[in-house]
């Protein structure tokens, strides 16, 4: 394991500037593909987001201050260029952003790089039904399993917060698979 | 006399939030019964994806590297230019930002000034009045008393007049 201090020392400096992006890209390319998998629900949307995200990161590396960790940094760019991607969409089709989730979940059964059963769709269906800040707290506890701790530098939301959301989501989330 | 301030403290001084045990048994449950359904996504990423990642996404920052270069008095950025100035210059023109006058505005001196100045007779300011608008009660005061209409007969009437009537 790399000193992330090491490593953001690295991506700072020229000469050793790409060989160090590889090694954070190698380090962090599958969390992240999965944070955003979980936001966005396509492979070809989410390989767009995490590329974006990493090429945010290269350009904007100078800028990180240090007073929070590198991950928790990477996942907050993540996390905001998912959702603005949704955001365009949405624009774009001149639709909600619950409409463009709805519009993905109901993509997934002819996804090939979805292979749930009907549980899991209906857990997605299930997700998708909950307000945008209850989502990312679900996925991340629920697939992700990141500790509210580095969830609260994430989302910048307090530890306390982040449990009441995802005690609410759990509930409703079991309510909803319950419900016929 | 240390001892005994020790014996005196009772509470630790720790506290749960409220409702905490109330509602753990819930929280719990809920939690289990949910991952026992299923605590896979079922998202997949295609084979390989990851090992091709970082080669991509270098390129492409190479790719970022070496961006194109515009200049900056284009016959398209002109265009822009000069028509926004046009529009600026539209916008002052077409004087939006004066306030606009409302009855409130006019004082009543002014308007009395106007009404004795212009001639404006009473015939004119009674057309104006629409007869829906109009009620008798408007102008008569029905809200006499028994006992002042009497004083005033009292007071001004005589027998006779109403006798010659």
């Amino acid at each position: 394991m790399i000193d992330e201090i090491q490593l953001i020392e690295q991506l700072k400096s020229e000469p050793k500037k790409e060989q160090a992006f590889r090694t954070l890209i190698t380090l962090y390319k599958e969390r992240l593909y999965w944070h955003i998998r979980h936001i966005v629900k396509s492979h070809d949307d989410t390989d767009d987001v995490l590329q974006n995200t990493f090429i945010k990161v290269y350009k904007n590396i100078h800028k990180f201050k240090g007073d929070s960790k590198l991950f928790s940094w990477m996942y907050r760019i993540a996390t905001n260029e998912s959702i603005t991607f949704i955001n365009k969409n949405a624009k774009r089709l001149q639709i909600t952003n619950e409409e463009v989730q709805q519009f993905a979940i109901n993509n997934l059964t002819s996804d090939v790089y979805f292979e749930g059963d009907a549980i899991q769709l209906k857990l997605q269906e299930a997700i998708a039904t909950l307000p945008e800040k209850q989502q990312l707290v679900f996925n991340m506890k629920y697939f992700e399993d990141i500790k509210y701790k580095d969830m609260s530098e994430i989302l910048e939301t307090s530890e306390g917060a982040l449990k009441a959301s995802y005690h609410i989501a759990v509930k409703k989330i079991e309510a909803y698979l319950t419900k016929d | 006399m240390k001892q005994n301030k020790i014996h005196n403290i009772k509470e630790t001084g720790f506290k749960v939030p409220k409702d905490y045990f109330k509602n753990l048994e819930d929280v719990i449950l809920s939690d289990i019964k949910l991952k026992s359904t299923t605590d896979d996504s079922g998202f997949k990423a295609p084979e390989d994806y990851f090992n091709t990642l970082e080669r991509k996404i270098l390129d492409k920052i190479s790719e970022n590297d070496n961006p194109k270069v515009i200049p900056l008095f284009s016959k398209k950025n002109l265009i822009y230019i000069s028509s926004i100035a046009a529009a600026v210059l539209l916008l002052f023109n077409l004087s939006i930002f004066e306030k606009e006058l409302t009855w409130d505005d006019l004082d009543i001196n002014t308007v009395e000034n106007y009404i004795i100045n212009e001639n404006i007779g009473t015939y004119d300011i009674a057309s104006l009045l629409i007869n829906e608008e109009l009620k008798e009660e408007d102008f008569i005061n029905y809200s006499l008393n028994d006992e002042h209409l009497e004083t005033y007969l009292m007071d001004n009437l005589d027998i006779e007049n109403l006798i010659i009537e």
